[in-house]
């Protein structure tokens, strides 16, 4: 399977005892896993990646072309990272899946695509009611459910999902996970990574890899 | 009808300060502790005036260009210092961003205002210049140092936000535009507030000073009307100004919020 997302060395001194060096690479239509005890770094490696936090070494490369040649907005939109506790902005659901597709960068190479919005409603269990409802009022779980449909509708390359299951429950984690593995499969050349401490998470992936971030010093 | 003005004798400037009296009374009598600065206030306000009396008599007399820039690009770095205190929320010293933001709104409307409304004969007569230039900065001061404290409490309160439109691709204009436009109104709120109530519930001081000075209010209203439309214009423009220069230096040169912001 071919790479398409390869750091190495990548490095980040998160505290004086400790630091994160880590190298890998994401290959196409499989999900990297990340695993480590809290406080790692794995939110940290995730934003890394995001280019939300600036390395102290290493490189990084997207199908062999350095990362920094990309602009830092058309980078976040292919490697797209989506935070254990996703932003729910002021406004309906509807208001929120909007908001990415009135940024210039996004609305000068797609649009909202409403068929696969309303796959993925239904696939994730959120209705039309909940979508028209205030979003500020959404229960957790709902909140990370309309997080990764709005990412998903973005069509990143690589989709960076920081503990999406932590506030569901074991049925609707397995959508989820489900939604991920076909969105991978529907199209080539998507990729993704996973951050999640459940167990249960790896039995409902059928093409993963890991990478296991150490606690304390890995500098 | 005839205009004139009423002189104020020495010993009438000297009977005001009995009015001094008044106010440290309701301090003795509260226990506020406010004598000394009163004292102290009502001594520096009357050597500042005398002073910048004797110093405006001169700029007058003189009246030369190349000594009145120098004079108000002061004006503008003292305007700009105190801003720059009035704003507590910035990560670094705001004053020389103040100064810039500052001094461009106040010359480019200063110079409309003189130059195309007033026409003085030369344009840069220190009596007219003097005055409009202090005025624009006295009102921007407040304005931009408003607007930099908003802006700097919307992103410290919002940097979640700010980010997740970063990794939805936005540059970092469109993650903080929305928050730089509150800033800004927030500068520009009190010029509006004066615009609408000015001559319901006040007179401004300007317009008070020309009638007491013995013009005919219908000319001390159409001046008042350019100073303050003249202020709205500068305090907008100052406003904007710093807020365009100040929001980049929230970000790194990869675009991403500085970690100095984030853990603000």
């Amino acid at each position: 399977m071919a790479d398409l997302l390869e750091f190495k060395n990548l490095t980040k001194v998160i505290n004086p005892h400790h630091s994160l060096r880590v190298s890998g690479r994401v290959q196409e239509g499989k999900i990297l896993m990340v695993r480590g005890p809290s406080g790692s770094g794995k939110s940290t490696f995730l934003r890394l990646l995001a280019r939300l936090i600036p390395p102290d070494g290493g490189k990084v490369f997207f199908q062999g072309q350095d990362w920094m040649q990309i602009p830092a907005p058309k980078w976040r939109i292919m490697v797209h990272y989506v935070p254990q506790k996703p932003v729910i902005f002021a406004g309906t659901g509807a208001d929120n899946l909007h908001i990415p597709f009135a940024l210039k960068t996004v609305r000068e190479k797609k649009s909202l695509d409403y068929n696969k919005l309303e796959h993925y409603c239904e696939a994730l269990s959120i209705s039309s009611e909940t979508i028209a409802r205030e979003a500020q009022t959404l229960s957790g779980g709902e909140g990370s459910r309309l997080a990764v449909i709005r990412a998903l509708l973005l069509e990143p390359r690589i989709l960076m999902l920081d503990e999406p299951t932590a506030h569901l429950d074991s049925r609707t984690k397995k959508k989820v996970l489900q939604v991920l593995v076909e969105w991978l499969e529907t199209e080539p050349g998507r990729g993704a990574i996973l951050v999640s401490h459940s167990e249960e998470d790896i039995e409902d992936i059928p093409a993963f890899t890991v990478l296991e971030i150490l606690s304390g010093d890995e500098g | 009808m005839d205009y004139s003005y009423i002189p104020i004798s020495n010993s009438q400037l000297a009977f005001s300060v009995g009015l001094v009296l008044l106010a440290g009374m309701v301090s003795a009598f509260l226990k506020l502790g406010l004598l000394p600065s009163l004292f102290w206030g009502t001594c520096r306000a009357f050597l500042q005036l005398t002073l910048i009396g004797y110093v405006l008599a001169y700029l007058f007399i003189i009246n030369h260009f190349l000594l009145l820039l120098p004079i108000i690009l002061l004006m503008c770095y003292i305007a700009a210092r105190e801003a720059g205190k009035r704003i507590t929320k910035s990560p670094h010293n705001p004053t020389f961003i103040s100064f810039i933001a500052l001094s461009s709104s106040t010359f480019l409307v200063g110079t409309i205002v003189v130059v195309l409304i007033i026409s003085p004969s030369p344009w840069y007569t220190a009596q007219v210049l003097i005055p409009i230039f202090g005025m624009i900065l006295g009102n921007s001061m407040n304005g931009i140092a408003l607007s930099l404290d908003r802006m700097y409490s919307e992103v410290y309160g919002k940097a979640d936000q700010i980010e997740a439109l970063l990794t939805f691709g936005a540059t970092p204009w469109e993650a903080v535009r929305d928050l730089v436009k509150n800033a800004v109104a927030a500068g520009m709120t009190p010029t509006i507030n004066s615009l609408m109530v000015v001559g319901l519930v006040s007179l401004p001081g300007m317009m008070t000073g020309q009638i007491l000075a013995g013009m005919d209010p219908q000319m001390a209203v159409r001046y008042q009307f350019v100073v303050m439309i003249m202020i709205a214009a500068a305090v907008a423009l100052g406003c904007f100004m710093i807020v365009a220069f100040s929001f980049k230096k929230l970000f790194t040169g990869d675009m991403a919020l500085k970690e100095t912001v984030r853990k603000n």
